[in-house]
């Protein structure tokens, strides 16, 4: 059983991710976070495996949220990938040295299905 | 007798110190008070009575002394008062030793006589010279020693001196210094006055206050500057007049002067004036001594930099807004990006996942409906990609990264990317790759594979079956990357065009291939940026090539470029059509300029700038080319001097002169008879314009464009570019003028309102000419005419159209229809 959390402010894309990760052959919870706060209130109990990320979040960008996030012992082997519309050549390098792996919207479904399960693994 | 002449000795020499100290101490000034001068004729009058002790007595009433010496100083030095002083200490010195009598009183008087005479003289500023008093002081002292030698002794009235005549030199020689130092006194009472018109009559204010702010003095630009009156502002602490703002930092300031860490510093800052406002003031500050060398004082010019300051707040308010419009750009261009791509995610998403899910299921009408959408929601989102990509170059914002890499690697990575076009598609893909080359090149990795994507996506795109063959070989130091697709080809009068912004091969493809036909200007930009070049051929129903030429180092000097840019000029030399001959001193424009005319089919010649003028002239005659593309700014020579000499010259005069250079200098170009003038940066398009307009029809113009409003200028050339009209376009009055005399077009199209030279004067000046007074001449203008002007035009311009609207069509129209002039070209 794997715990998987969303954090993505778009209610159609977290709709969207939910229904692709499905696709994924695997037992998971998803647990949605709307916000940078959700994501790091919803995260205190739970160990998460994967972390999808979105980048542009209303209260703190996606960067912050996951530096605040590891500061937390349950995340020392989770995996982030950053899900963002910021999808310049620069925008890619600055958030890869950060984050695990880099997908830019619009996200390519296979492309995506493809990578989490490989994580999964 | 030594212990005499050393008694008197001593006497002058504490007597001479004790004036000299006085004067240190009270330095002359013109406004002195009533006891400094009372002090000075006391001085004199001591010196008077000293003095009188070498007196003579010639006969029994002619008495010579030096007393008049004294008395004269103290007139010309210290006034009336001194001299009435003066005068005093002499009268009581002789009558307490001669007693009063008849000579004591006309002594007296004379003395006083001759005082006030001298204070009289001073007053009228009479000037004496050095020299004069030195012959003064010589003569006197001289004829007292004369007098000793020849006087029987007892003609000397004082014993103690009657055969001490050593001491009399003395004497003199007291006279002589007390005069020296009075003369150097008087010479730096001079310079002081000097200094004290200067400091009253600049516009600075010149003040000095003491290290607590109180001040010391004020000049009297204290008025100008703050209002305030120069001896009121004496008393007054410097500090009061600071704005509390920057009071603090000056206090700084002041101490690290007073701590001699800096000897002077300049400030900006506030000073309160006498109505209680603050004005903005510039003072450099300076640490003195003051008169007795022990305390600091601090020395202050102080100017007003009021409009200074606003102006430098304007430009700072202005840089400050279009920094600010500059990031909201970015900003606004990346959010942008971000707001477009948030819902396209949800588009693509859940298109394809009802695809994915529900094929089954759907009619199939209706998984082709979700079908286009997908596709178009795709189509969106290159169209974002490409937009931005284009803005940031707009915006000179496309930075290179440079690293090396595998080619073969981001080959791969792009046919991966591209395989979804060529999947529907009945296409082969051949990958023909050099193996004995090194692959590994250094360039911009991300902007190659966008080269590369949008190459061989174009080539998918544009073909519907056969091969798309890439290759990849090498010459020289460049990598040469051919792109071959076996598609529809492009037609050659389109060429040109293809690689210019938003434009697209033939609008049929267009809506059945798609795109925002910025694809191939970013391609051609982004290979520019990287320092190669890309290049097309094609035919209709065969297939496309496009080949990007690429440095194999990005870094490496300009040494192989220059190679190639030889072999370049070389192989265009040997086709030799129109030659295109240009002097052009910087490297990557000579480059450039050969790549865009060997494009349009020109042969593009440079001609090398470090050669001497009759070198370069007699290599164009040799050439004898088309035009000449010549640059202002050459190695060590003035492009202007070339202008000259070749439109001197019978044998280059008629080759046509096209300046480009980076400076602003139209109309001195035309006034030196250039045919044209383009300001760098180039694009091809105007170099190409420029190079066909004047070389048709033997410079024949036929029409002259004049209008100030460039826009309009550009639409009506667009017109005009539509017809095979040859024209010239000039943006004011004076240009104009120029060009008709040069090339007395068959019509003119005038703009009224411009700024200098009005189309009124323009018009007159046609009207008036000899030469073309028949001119044809539209006056097109968007300015309400009085009736009176009306009239006036109604009898000079051959037709006049109101610009209201903008209606270039009628203006065009006009000049079609026009027949009168037609003719006449």
């Amino acid at each position: 059983m794997f715990n998987i959390l969303i954090v993505e402010d778009n209610i159609n894309n977290m709709r969207l991710f939910k229904q692709i990760l499905m696709d994924v052959e695997k037992d998971m919870i998803i647990t949605e976070a709307f916000l940078g706060m959700e994501a790091i209130e919803k995260s205190k109990d739970i160990i998460f495996d994967l972390v999808l990320m979105d980048i542009a979040l209303p209260d703190m960008d996606g960067v912050q949220t996951r530096r605040e996030l590891i500061k937390n012992s349950n995340f020392d082997k989770t995996v982030f990938i950053a899900v963002t519309a910021h999808a310049s050549g620069e925008d890619k390098k600055e958030l890869e040295k950060e984050f695990d792996y880099y997908l830019s919207k619009p996200v390519d479904e296979e492309q995506m299905i493809f990578l989490i399960d490989d994580i999964l693994k | 007798m030594l212990k005499i002449i050393f008694t008197n000795i001593t006497i002058l020499l504490s007597f001479l110190f004790i004036i000299g100290q006085v004067l240190n101490h009270y330095p002359l000034e013109q406004d002195s008070s009533v006891r400094h001068k009372t002090f000075i004729g006391a001085i004199f009058g001591i010196m008077g009575i000293v003095l009188m002790m070498f007196t003579f007595k010639i006969t029994e009433f002619i008495v010579f002394d030096l007393r008049n010496i004294a008395i004269i100083c103290s007139g010309v030095f210290g006034g009336f008062i001194s001299v009435a002083v003066s005068a005093l200490f002499i009268a009581v010195y002789r009558i307490l030793y001669f007693g009063i009598n008849e000579a004591s009183i006309i002594f007296s008087i004379s003395i006083l006589i001759i005082g006030l005479l001298s204070a009289r003289i001073s007053h009228m500023k009479l000037k004496v010279s050095t020299k004069f008093l030195y012959m003064f002081i010589a003569s006197t002292t001289i004829t007292s020693i004369v007098f000793i030698y020849v006087l029987d002794d007892k003609n000397i009235l004082l014993p103690t001196l009657k055969h001490y005549w050593q001491v009399h030199i003395l004497g003199g020689l007291l006279a002589y210094y007390t005069c020296e130092y009075i003369i150097f006194s008087t010479s730096t009472f001079r310079e002081m006055s000097y200094f004290q018109i200067m400091a009253d009559n600049l516009v600075d204010m010149i003040t000095i206050h003491k290290f607590n702010g109180v001040y010391k003095y004020a000049s009297p630009s204290s008025v100008k500057l703050l209002g305030n009156n120069p001896k009121d502002m004496v008393g007054k602490n410097f500090f009061s007049f600071i704005h509390p703002d920057e009071l603090q930092g000056i206090l700084n300031l002041q101490n690290r002067l007073d701590k001699r860490e800096i000897l002077e510093y300049t400030e900006n800052f506030r000073m309160k004036n006498s109505k209680n406002e603050y004005i903005w003031v510039e003072s450099t500050f300076k640490c003195i001594k003051d008169s007795e060398g022990k305390n600091l004082e601090v020395i202050c010019a102080t100017r007003n930099i009021t409009e200074r300051k606003k102006i430098e707040e304007k430009l700072r308010r202005q840089t400050a807004e279009a920094i600010e419009a500059n990031r909201m750009k970015s900003q606004f261009l990346a959010n942008m990006s971000h707001e477009l791509r948030t819902p396209l995610n949800s588009i693509i998403g859940f298109t394809t996942r009802v695809l994915k899910k529900s094929v089954d299921i759907l009619p199939s009408i209706q998984r082709e409906n979700l079908d286009i959408v997908k596709s178009e929601a795709q189509h969106l989102l290159t169209l974002i990609n490409d937009l931005l990509d284009y803005s940031k170059m707009e915006a000179g914002k496309m930075t290179v990264s440079v690293e090396e890499f595998n080619l073969e690697s981001l080959v791969d990575e792009v046919l991966e990317m591209t395989s979804s076009i060529s999947e529907d598609k009945n296409l082969m893909f051949k990958k023909d790759m050099d193996k004995n080359i090194d692959l590994n090149i250094v360039s911009d990795r991300i902007k190659l594979k966008q080269v590369l994507l949008n190459l061989l996506s174009n080539a998918f795109k544009y073909s519907e079956s056969g091969t798309v063959t890439l290759k990849v070989s090498k010459q020289n130091n460049y990598i040469k990357i051919d792109v071959l697709d076996e598609g529809i080809g492009i037609d050659e009068s389109e060429l040109d065009d293809i690689f210019k912004e938003f434009h697209q091969v033939d609008g049929s493809y267009t809506r059945k291939v798609g795109g925002t036909g910025l694809g191939l200007a970013i391609t051609k930009r982004f290979v520019e940026i990287l320092k190669g070049r890309i290049e097309v051929k094609s035919e209709i129903g065969v297939g496309s090539t496009f080949t990007v030429y690429l440095p194999t180092d990005y870094n490496s000097t300009d040494e192989s470029l220059i190679k190639e840019e030889l072999k370049l000029s070389l192989e265009a030399s040997q086709q030799a059509e129109k030659v295109v001959a240009f002097i052009e001193n910087d490297f990557s424009t000579r480059r450039l300029y050969c790549e865009y005319l060997r494009q349009e089919g020109f042969s593009p010649i440079s001609i090398d700038d470090k050669e001497d003028f009759e070198a370069i002239i007699e290599k164009i005659v040799a050439l004898d080319p088309h035009a000449i593309i010549l640059d202002i700014i050459l190695q060590n020579k003035d492009g202007w001097e070339l202008l000259n000499q070749l439109k001197r010259n019978p044998l280059t005069k008629h080759i046509p002169v096209i300046i480009s250079s980076v400076l602003n200098e139209q109309k001195l170009a035309y006034k030196m008879r250039a045919d044209d003038y383009l300001i760098k940066p180039v694009l091809q398009e105007e170099l190409i314009n420029a190079i066909s307009k004047i070389t048709k029809n033997d410079n024949k113009v036929e029409v002259l464009i004049v209008d100030d409003d460039k826009n309009y200028l550009k639409l009506l050339c667009q017109y005009l570019n539509e017809t095979n009209l040859i024209y010239l376009t000039a943006e004011d009055g004076l240009t104009a003028m120029d060009m008709i005399e040069n090339h007395s077009p068959g019509l003119v199209i005038l703009d009224l309102m411009m700024p200098e030279i009005t189309g009124f004067e323009v018009l007159d000046w046609i009207r008036k000419s000899e030469k073309h007074k028949d001119m044809s001449v539209i006056v097109v203008s968007a300015k309400d005419l009085t009736e009176q002007e009306k009239e006036n035009l109604i009898e000079s311009a051959n037709m006049i159209i109101h610009k209201s609207g903008m209606q270039v069509e009628e203006v065009i129209k006009q000049v079609l229809e026009d027949k009168r002039w037609s003719k006449r070209v």
